[in-house]
């Protein structure tokens, strides 16, 4: 397993969404790797956890730092 | 994203706090594309995080002409060129992408694929078809818009179930997601529910709601970027129209 996370800031401005920023950065990490996404809102942090779920990837942490979600995503396939 | 049809508008629309600025003409169709002084006008105002992108509008069968377009789009450091087709095959659509992908090469311009709900009034091609062909061109993104200005916008033509699954499936190929075709402010709770990375508007955030007489107004923008913001951040419930009394 790594002991290094990769960050993902949904809270910069950016076209692409942060489940597509995810997407890529899943498909650059190895397994075992552990992915930090810092999520600006509710509907996003519910979407990104959705969307882990539907890749069978596990959330380790899901957490609230004032007015941010941070989520840490481990590849697990 | 709001659609600007020149500096102003477009310095209108920043100030209200727009994330993109959509550069168009509409004295060309509805979604017709401007001139390069303009784009360039546009894109040279402001620092790169405010993304510019340009609007080829309904693009001809002619994949050497639109990719030349493409490339003067990238030429002048647009951070988008969206393709548009209504009279194209599927065939035809996808070997337009496929060129202006190639015409790309090298630049951080990104390609959106882009087709229109209302197509079938037009004998067009299927805008389900969309994230499909952005998947086999190789496309950064989709966008679902409207041809039609009557009244009537993106929801008369497509519905929710319909729109959020093209959205997700987008998503899950990394590419960006956008939504347009006369949005307003009574569609923000299904927009926020479907969440697209992106929502265009351009009637909602001109003077008298009017997109062709009126102009971009900061303080429409503003007003429109903050009701989005209630629904993200959970205060104001966008799920409250879905909710039934119990019997």
């Amino acid at each position: 397993m790594s002991a290094h996370s990769t960050l993902v800031d949904g809270t910069k401005k950016n076209c692409r969404g942060i489940v597509a920023q995810l997407v890529d950065i899943m498909g650059q990490v190895g397994v075992g790797a552990v992915v930090d996404a810092v999520v600006p809102d509710p509907v996003n942090r519910d979407e990104v956890v959705n969307w882990a779920k539907r890749k069978g990837y596990t959330i380790v942490a899901d957490s609230k730092r004032g007015n941010v979600f941070v989520l840490s995503i481990m590849k697990t396939h | 994203m709001v659609s600007v049809q020149d500096l102003d508008e477009a310095t209108e629309a920043v100030k209200g706090g727009a994330d993109i600025v959509d550069v168009k003409n509409l004295k060309e169709m509805t979604v017709g594309s401007n001139f390069p002084p303009v784009i360039r006008r546009v894109r040279e105002a402001f620092p790169k995080e405010i993304h510019v992108s340009v609007t080829l509008g309904v693009v001809p069968n002619q994949p050497g002409t639109v990719a030349l377009a493409v490339y003067g789009a990238a030429a002048l450091n647009a951070t988008s060129v969206k393709v548009g087709f209504v009279n194209s095959d599927y065939e035809m659509a996808l070997r337009i992408l496929r060129e202006s992908k190639r015409a790309l090469e090298g630049s951080e311009t990104k390609l959106v694929a882009a087709t229109f709900a209302d197509s079938h009034l037009y004998g067009g091609i299927d805008p389900t078809l969309v994230v499909k062909l952005a998947r086999e061109s190789g496309s950064d993104g989709i966008l679902i818009d409207t041809l039609t200005k009557d009244g009537r916008n993106l929801f008369d033509f497509m519905d929710e179930e319909t729109l959020r699954g093209l959205v997700v499936e987008a998503k899950d190929l990394g590419m960006s997601t956008a939504l347009s075709g006369s949005l307003r402010i009574e569609n923000l709770d299904t927009l926020v529910r479907i969440n697209p990375d992106i929502v265009g508007v351009r009637g909602a955030v001109c003077t008298n709601g009017d997109r062709e007489g009126g102009k971009v107004a900061a303080s429409a923008v503003a007003k429109l970027r903050e009701e989005i913001r209630l629904r993200m951040e959970g205060k104001i419930n966008v799920y409250a129209s879905w909710l039934k009394p119990k019997a």
